[in-house]
């Protein structure tokens, strides 16, 4: 479906909790009466679980790993003192 | 190495350490490779802590993003430059090119697609966004923020955070779908 772009912001601001509770209130009451709308959210709350669920392999173990040559730097760090 | 030294490293532990997690998905985002998110989260941390005497007790996740937010900026502007173009003319060929597709969608229902969508679509649809859109949606979607603090890290008005992600995730739905289907 095609949204206005003031209708874009209004959702998008929607879908991130966002909106003062009246006008949460008043997108849901238009959610409520426009199924194609509703199925936008749901596509686009789906996204998100899809994104989120792409966060496995920053497994903090493997990351710590990769990061160890900075761990090390900074524990023996020479650094000058005041630079920037 | 003197007490001076050993401070700073308690504040860099306190402040910064606990953040890695978050700064390493930010860089690897944003530079679309875990190779060159570490190269980046590395640089970042060094910045991070040569600038610790900087950080006066804000909100240190919203400090140790906006270094790294910086960082992958500064090696994106190096190492890979055209992904920073961001022109007018670029969001007009996208724009025309999302009203075409959007027409798909409408015969499309995109709940069913991206219901079986997988990671590595979604990782190559978002490589396709350009890297101040991917920024506020990866800032929104990934770390949580609220549109204020996503305005304070990428240095953005906060209508324009607004508007940024409204297209990122138009953007986002349309290259999911068009691989979906």
């Amino acid at each position: 479906m095609t949204l206005s772009q003031d209708d874009e912001l209004l959702f998008n601001a929607y879908l991130d909790g966002e909106l003062d509770p009246l006008e949460a209130r008043s997108f849901e009451a238009r959610l409520a009466s426009e199924p194609a709308l509703a199925g936008e959210i749901e596509a686009y709350r789906l996204l998100r679980s899809a994104l989120r669920s792409d966060l496995d392999e920053d497994h903090p173990l493997a990351l710590s790993a990769a990061l160890c040559p900075v761990l090390l730097c900074v524990r023996h760090a020479t650094f000058p003192r005041g630079a920037p | 190495m003197n007490v001076g030294d050993a401070t700073d490293q308690d504040r860099f532990a306190e402040v910064f350490l606990p953040h890695l997690v978050d700064a390493f998905r930010l860089a690897r985002w944003l530079s679309g490779s875990r190779i060159d998110a570490e190269d980046i989260v590395q640089e970042a941390s060094l910045r991070a802590f040569k600038g610790i005497r900087g950080f006066s007790g804000g909100d240190p996740r919203a400090w140790t993003l906006t270094i790294v937010r910086n960082t992958s900026y500064s090696w994106l502007a190096k190492n890979r430059p055209s992904a920073l173009v961001l022109t007018e003319d670029l969001d007009q060929v996208s724009r025309d090119r999302m009203d075409q597709s959007s027409e798909a969608l409408e015969r499309t229902p995109e709940a069913a697609l991206i219901a079986k969508v997988e990671a590595e679509q979604i990782r190559k649809a978002m490589a396709t966004l350009p890297v101040p859109f991917r920024e506020v949606l990866v800032l929104r979607e990934i770390h949580g923020l609220d549109y204020r603090a996503i305005a304070e890290i990428a240095e953005l008005p906060i209508g324009t955070v607004m508007s940024r992600l409204a297209r990122a995730r138009r953007k986002l739905l349309e290259a999911v779908c068009g691989d979906a289907s």
